[in-house]
């Protein structure tokens, strides 16, 4: 036998091990944008800035089961080496604020945001709100007539609902940011207490807990569920695709199911988008050029007409009617640094309520 | 009777692998599987007291109810699977072969879409729901160790049997010799279970809620300055899969032997009248793993409702009343809006199919019932919704989600076609992307699979190995994510972390125990006189392993191929958290599914599941034998 065959097998097969994985190498992008904006209103976007720029965008996007562990965790744990992502475009605000505590946003003023409401804007400019969406009930037209339709937090345990309600499990995403804002606005002790009447009223089979709001919203719409809180999206999108769906804003007026502080109604939560640019970002300057075209007007517009039915935080941008204005429902009024600052806190404590 | 000849004495030196291969293998496996979870590791180091967060007893009755999710799981597995390999591997049932075949899918398909389906077929959720998708999910694990332990049973010993007690004395024989091979399976099932918590979750998301251990593993990570809590809670997951292994890996070793010259293949055991049960028996078994979530994802593809009986049954419950149901207001009169909604539905449609076809594909809605604007930032043009091709849109789009069965063949037909064009069309990308990822990942694994897989069946090393092989595998995906993150996010190996290659070695990493395990089965099996004589005529270490051993056990590196590019196709939770793996297919039908069931949906699932079969099809097609995952 010829015994220098192994030998060049040898060199051949380590060749092959090293081409395999360089073959797929290819070039750095000129800018990484993490979005969690849902992929199908967001990648359409994204392709039209590459084509506009000229700029080669590495999008990473989210997937629902990993909202917030995917993005944050991954910009934490990138931070501590080599900062790699330049922009993040995050669906909400409280994830934005705790990134923003860690130190690990840059503070920029974007021109196009000179007419945000300052209320979106945060004081220092790490970070820029924009088009916003509202906690609302999603409800089944063909299950619940008009007159029947819920009001409020606290229809949550009507025993006529029982077993035909649901919220998401709020470990996670606009959930989460909900529970954290309401143990904010109402204190830690009337939330722990409603958190626990609701896990209690999961054990009893007459709340459920899906696994994020698209799922309450898919819940709702097929008629598995009465009516479930959502967002404004996922109601839009069901809206659009026909099925029987009604939105209320919850906690408006006062009456039975409507949560309340000092004797006015609470008024439904709203949570901006808002765009970042990350500490260290590897592309400062394109990422600040994606951030400007981002916090544009029109894009504003686009995500209003869009199936996400994005509410425009600027008066003035158009939309259609469904959408609506910020001032057409009453808003919970919460201060998002301070949610922000605690949501890492909650998000331990409603693990340790709701993971049993 | 001449017995099986025992071939794998560790110590026989002419079978000893190459020290210095297993040592280059080793480091290649120690980068790719062991570093992302021992640079994890280094955390818990960092902080000790971390360890405390495993006492609290919310976490300890997560373990135990997980662990009891898992033995039902398992057993479930064993109860179909048991039966199911044997009677498809030595009977006389119909169309065994294909049933064989048929009989691994459902292992491959993502639990998650058997659940999909599932919840919708039966007004069933929680514990018991779960046990039983996994356990239907995992039962190919258990058949496959069956199937192969009936097919060693020498024909003379069964002759024997069946001549001294029929049929009843051949089962009665032959469950002993099966049964261990089966139980070894159904811990498999029981490791499967226990890491799983997409579907746990999405079982339960109504009624009362069923959380697992792995749940709270992944909501760990949420919480900052959490991250060794969040490590240290992955430690009972990975013990647990390691005191599963302990009795397969005592078992395998006890029975390594392999089939000499003189064992003669027992032929199929006539059924008699149990023939026809028997195969209904089976075909129920691949129906309820394979071919129902199958069915129903063609049938939505068609066009068929997202809402099946299951949903049916409890609205019927809600509006007849009863329990806690009993004030629930009865099914509320036809609304305007609800009677509407059909006219409503095709009027959105239209209109949304008119504005993308004539404006170019913008998935960004132009505004709802009315004409879309042209904005400045849009190049697109206002539509003319008198133009033909956007009647022809119009025309085409009004069948759409409408077709059901009710509308024939036909209109079902065309709404498949249309679904699948659709899918293609907006994830070729995504597609190939998947494809190729799972190719390259599958081809850096074999030559490492199949030189650590030798060591583990002829050193003396083998169960500290076959141990280390299993780690990445056993830790939580979002760990072995996370880990790769941190391991290879620096300067010198940033082209890598920018680009498709790290998805490649995620995939290998994450999956190389899988054809470790095999071709260590396959060369445990494998005669080792046979490389004794190769050794007597001058053959080094590494020409014995690629051009004797290798060439011995090639339909067990097929089977390993298969089985990591199949396990890298469907794999999210790792990858999700890694830049460049965002564009793969599976990505792609999560967050589709997110935003309800469609046609899409449904058709871009039935290709990524023909994405993970095509290797095992192409073979079956094409190959004169079948891929080997088990000795």
């Amino acid at each position: 036998m010829n015994l220098r065959t192994p030998a060049l097998l040898d060199l051949r097969l380590g060749a092959l091990l090293l081409a395999l994985p360089l073959a797929s190498c290819g070039d750095a992008p000129d800018l990484v944008v993490r979005v969690s904006l849902d992929q199908i209103f967001s990648e359409e976007l994204m392709k039209e800035f590459e084509a506009e720029t000229g700029l080669v965008v590495r999008a990473q996007y989210d997937i629902e089961q990993a909202k917030t562990v995917g993005h944050v965790r991954a910009i934490i744990e990138e931070s501590k080496s080599r900062p790699r992502t330049d922009v993040f475009w995050n669906n909400e605000i409280a994830q934005t604020i705790r990134l923003a505590e860690l130190g690990l946003l840059e503070a920029y003023d974007s021109p196009n945001a000179k007419d945000i409401p300052e209320l979106f804007r945060d004081p220092e400019r790490r970070w820029t709100g924009f088009g916003a969406r509202a906690r609302v009930l999603i409800v089944n037209t063909d299950m619940v007539p008009e007159g029947e339709t819920p009001n409020g937090t606290l229809d949550l345990f009507d025993p006529k609902w029982a077993g035909k309600c649901g919220i998401a499990l709020p470990l996670t995403g606009t959930t989460l940011t909900h529970a954290t804002a309401l143990y904010h606005v109402l204190g830690d002790e009337w939330a722990r207490d409603f958190m626990q009447k609701v896990v209690a009223a999961n054990g009893e089979g007459t709340v459920s807990l899906p696994n994020s709001n698209g799922q309450s919203m898919t819940l709702v719409a097929n008629g598995e569920l009465a009516w479930a809180w959502t967002d404004t999206d996922d109601f839009n999108v069901a809206r659009m695709d026909g099925h029987p769906v009604r939105r209320v804003y919850p906690d408006q007026r006062a009456g039975d199911g409507v949560l309340s502080r000092d004797g006015e109604p609470l008024g439904t939560l709203l949570i901006p988008n808002t765009v970042m640019l990350l500490k260290d970002a590897p592309n400062p300057e394109n990422a600040k050029r994606f951030i400007d075209w981002v916090l544009r007007r029109e894009i504003e517009e686009r995500l209003a007409f869009s199936r996400s039915a994005q509410i425009p935080v600027r008066d003035d941008v158009p939309r259609p009617d469904y959408v609506g204005k910020i001032g057409d429902f009453r808003v919970m009024q919460v201060d998002y640094a301070e949610v922000g600052k605690t949501i890492g806190a909650r998000t331990e404590e409603l693990t340790e309520t709701f993971n049993r | 009777m001449p017995g099986p000849v025992r071939t794998s004495d560790p110590l026989r030196p002419a079978a000893q692998p190459s020290r210095a291969l297993v040592l280059v293998a080793l480091a290649v496996f120690g980068v790719l599987a062991l570093g992302p979870v021992a640079i994890m590791g280094q955390r818990i180091a960092a902080e000790p007291a971390a360890l405390e967060s495993l006492g609290d007893p919310r976490v300890i009755d997560l373990l135990v109810r997980t662990v009891l999710l898992g033995l039902g799981a398992a057993g479930i597995a064993l109860a179909i699977g048991l039966p199911f390999g044997f009677l498809v591997a030595r009977t006389n049932v119909f169309g065994a072969s294909a049933l064989r075949a048929l009989g691994i899918v459902p292992i491959l398909l993502p639990p998650i879409m058997l659940a999909m389906t599932w919840t919708m077929l039966l007004p069933l959720r929680g514990p018991w729901m779960c046990a039983f998708i996994l356990g239907v999910s995992s039962f190919p694990l258990v058949s496959l160790f069956a199937a192969r332990a009936a097919e060693r049973i020498d024909a003379r010993r069964e002759e024997a049997a069946l001549l001294t007690g029929g049929l009843r004395a051949v089962v009665r024989m032959e469950l002993p010799l099966v049964l261990r091979p089966a139980l070894g399976g159904a811990l498999l099932a029981f490791i499967v279970a226990i890491n799983e918590f997409a579907l746990p979750d999405y079982v339960s998301s109504v009624g009362k809620k069923f959380n697992v251990y792995a749940g709270e593993v992944f909501s760990s990570w949420q919480v900052d300055g959490n991250e060794a809590r969040a490590v240290v809670k992955a430690i009972p997951i990975v013990a647990l899969t390691l005191i599963a292994l302990v009795p397969i890996l005592v078992a395998r070793r006890g029975r390594s032997e392999t089939i000499d010259a003189s064992f003669q293949r027992p032929s199929p055991l006539r059924l008699g009248r149990w023939r026809l049960p028997a195969t209904l028996f089976c075909l129920a078994a691949v129906t309820v793993g394979a071919l129902l979530p199958l069915g129903r994802l063609a049938y939505e593809s068609g066009g068929g409702s997202r809402v099946f009986s299951g949903v049916s049954i409890r609205r019927m419950g809600w509006t007849q009343g009863g329990g806690a149901a009993q004030n629930m207001p009865t099914t509320a009169p036809p609304t305007a809006a609800a009677t509407s909604a059909d006219a409503r539905k095709e009027a959105v449609r239209a209109v949304q199919a008119a504005a993308r076809a004539a404006a170019g594909q913008d998935p960004i809605d132009p505004k709802a019932n009315t004409v879309a604007q042209a904005t400045p930032l849009q190049r697109r043009r206002s539509v003319d919704f008198n133009a033909p091709e956007v009647k022809a849109t119009e025309a085409a789009k009004k069948g759409d989600d409408v077709s059901d069965f009710g509308q024939g063949w036909p209109r079902f037909r065309e709404n498949l076609v249309k679904a699948f064009v659709r899918a293609l069309d907006l994830s070729r990308g995504s597609l190939i992307s998947s494809l190729l990822f799972a190719l390259i990942a599958a081809t850096i694994a074999l030559p490492i699979a199949l030189v650590l897989g030798h060591a583990v069946a002829r050193s003396r090393l083998g169960p500290l190995l076959t141990m280390l092989a299993i780690v990445p595998i056993a830790v939580p995906g979002t760990l072995f994510g996370i880990g790769t993150i941190v391991l290879w996010n620096h300067a010198a190996t940033a082209s890598i972390y920018d680009s498709g290659a790290l998805v490649v070695l995620l995939f290998a990493g994450r999956f190389l125990a899988v054809p470790i395990l095999i071709c260590a089965g396959a060369v445990r099996s494998y005669d080792a006189r046979l490389e004794e004589s190769a050794h007597l005529v001058g053959a080094g270490p590494i020409k014995r392993l690629f051009t004797v051993v290798a060439p011995g056990v090639w339909t067990s590196l097929v089977g390993s191929w298969i089985v990591v590019f199949a396990l890298s196709v469907r794999e999210l939770d790792a990858a999700v958290l890694v830049p460049a793996a965002n564009d793969t297919a599976m990505f792609r039908v999560f967050n589709a599914v997110h935003f309800g069931r469609d046609d899409f949906v449904s058709a871009l699932s039935l290709l990524v599941v023909f994405a993970i079969l095509l290797p095992g099809m192409l073979w079956s097609s094409f190959g004169r034998t079948r891929p080997r995952f088990l000795p």
